[in-house]
């Protein structure tokens, strides 16, 4: 596997490591920083009592069923470069600052991904619950299909055509906001109607 | 449509049907607006779940929120991509955005746009710019509404401010600039010159950065406020509790300064702006933010660079630019000040 972007980070050897272990049975090893960007390991810590350096050192290797040895490589990567940063604000996510340095080897990492690779880095980011990775995941997903049309976003995203032909000539030509906001209208008869029936059968 | 911030390598077959609910969802989160109306076309799954959540479509998060003439609101989910929302119509869009970067707001037109204007401001918990040329009434009124923070820059016009001790504008600004405006980084007002000195006080409020004041016409012609605004900054110092602040000032045309020169003591003439380069780029930074009317016709006839001793840490430098048209009609002056640390030597004029 390659190394990755230059300039990657990796755990010293004074880092006290907490082990983990791919679903193909391979263990690896990543820094306690670097381990406690994951929501899933912090848990797992709390629950195992590796709250502190001996503990973790003397850890047996937290089993990750879920998740690859190639994602998890990756995984690692990732963790190792952003063990520094800020605590990343998840619900208001537009806030997190982003530092230029960083974002070009994010984009390098990024860059390196197959489609396969990433669809399974950001499965394996929503289970081990690395915000930083699933918001970089969600965006560079986002991303591909920027500017394309609709033939070249059904080939991209694998989207089936589910329409009828005459569903889709209809759709071609339509404004979307009218299409929307039809639906909400009738969404809100309906709430109506539903609310008024209580009334009208007492 | 904007170029990708990288190089994606040409990813196709990625497997977006298989992924959960949820991750669809973050993913659509992040999406341009006019990406997600090509979607909406692609598949009948992705199109039912924008239409049950049409407010996804924006997101929380946007760039910008400009009302435009004629009902119209232009959102800008990031910088570089416009949508254009018919207010009457189709204002359930907007309902759930909680954030953005910059709110323009100019005159009201209708009751339905002062309304959605007002229920958008209710719901922003924070703001990075907010722009607003209302009338003081229109203004409190939005105020009053919006409980968030503006966190970098404001613009208000406070023509119509006029001291009074126990005017109910003045508990109503000094709670706007205390609770409101306390760590924006620059606000922009425009004002009379002649009230500079009550204004200044909701200005030691903040924390504020950048102040850039351009004086309004006074009520009287005869009546020159140049040297009684920039006497009050020499004298009582740039109203902010930052340790470096800086202001501009920019007057109307034939305001200039008089005798500001002499009534400032310590003040020491220095010589070109190269050799302060931090502070003569913020200049020019707010110079070129805040530009004088009619700025295409005008040029600098006049710059003085002056520093001032403000206490052991600080001194005051002071940059006078006097601009005069090419056409010969009346000139304008432009009047910058920034504390910098003490140590900061200037170069001394030979």
């Amino acid at each position: 596997m390659a190394d990755g972007p230059s300039g990657a980070k990796k755990c010293r050897d004074d880092d006290v490591l907490f082990r983990v272990k791919s679903k193909e049975d391979r263990e690896y090893t990543l820094s306690k920083k670097a381990a406690q960007l994951s929501g899933t390991i912090h848990h797992y810590s709390e629950n195992y009592g590796l709250d502190n350096d001996e503990a973790i050192m003397k850890m047996e290797p937290m089993s990750l069923l879920e998740v690859s040895s190639e994602s998890l490589h990756h995984i690692i990567r990732w963790c190792e470069q952003h063990r520094n940063c800020p605590i990343w604000e998840e619900e208001k996510w537009w806030q997190n600052e982003r530092d230029a340095e960083l974002t070009k080897w994010e984009d390098e990492f990024m860059a390196e991904m197959t489609s396969e690779t990433l669809y399974n880095l950001f499965l394996a980011a929503n289970f081990l619950d690395i915000k930083c990775l699933l918001d970089k995941c969600a965006q560079s997903v986002a991303d591909m299909i920027k500017g394309k049309s609709v033939d070249e976003i059904r080939e991209i995203w694998m989207l089936e055509n589910d329409f009828t032909p005459e569903e889709e000539e209809k759709i071609k030509n339509e404004n979307p906001w009218e299409a929307i906001l039809r639906y909400q209208e009738q969404l809100e008869k309906e709430k109506e109607e539903q609310a008024s029936q209580p009334a009208a059968s007492s | 449509m904007g170029e990708l911030p990288f190089e994606m390598p040409d990813i196709r077959n990625f497997p977006m049907e298989k992924l959960c609910y949820d991750l669809k969802l973050e993913i659509l989160e992040r999406m341009d607006p006019k990406d997600i109306i090509e979607l909406m076309k692609s598949n009948k799954k992705f199109r039912a779940i924008l239409i049950n959540r049409p407010w996804m479509i924006f997101g929380e998060h946007v760039h910008s929120i400009i009302f435009r003439p004629m009902h119209i609101v232009e959102i800008k989910k990031h910088p570089g991509s416009s949508i254009f929302i018919d207010l009457r119509c189709e204002s359930v869009l907007l309902k759930r955005i909680t954030s953005c970067v910059q709110f323009i707001r100019r005159d009201i037109e209708s009751d339905v746009e002062k309304e959605t204007a007002l229920e958008i401001l209710e719901k922003l918990g924070s703001v990075g710019e907010i722009q607003m040329m209302l009338d003081n009434s229109a203004m409190r009124q939005h105020f009053a509404i919006f409980k968030g923070k503006v966190t970098e820059r404001i613009f208000l016009d406070l023509t119509w401010y006029t001291w009074n001790m126990d005017n109910e504008s003045n508990r109503y600004l000094t709670n706007l600039f205390e609770s409101q405006l306390e760590n924006c980084k620059e606000i922009s007002m425009n004002g009379h010159g002649s009230q500079f000195y009550f204004l200044r006080q909701f200005l030691l409020k903040t924390n504020v950065r950048m102040i850039a004041f351009t004086v309004a016409e006074e009520q009287s012609s005869d009546q020159k406020s140049a040297d009684l605004v920039a006497g009050w900054i020499a004298s009582r110092g740039i109203p902010s509790r930052n340790q470096y602040p800086s202001i501009l000032l920019t007057f109307t045309p034939n305001n200039p300064l008089g005798n500001f020169l002499a009534a400032t003591p310590g003040l020491q003439r220095i010589g070109e702006l190269s050799s302060i380069s931090e502070t003569r780029e913020l200049m020019n930074e707010m110079c070129k933010k805040y530009p004088i009317s009619d700025c295409y016709y005008m040029s600098v006839k006049f710059l003085e660079v002056y520093k001032q001793k403000i206490d052991d840490e600080r001194d005051c430098i002071y940059v006078i630019s006097t601009f005069e048209s090419r056409y010969g009609s009346s000139a304008r002056l432009q009047f910058f000040a920034k504390y910098v640390p003490a140590e900061q030597e200037p170069k001394r004029m030979e």
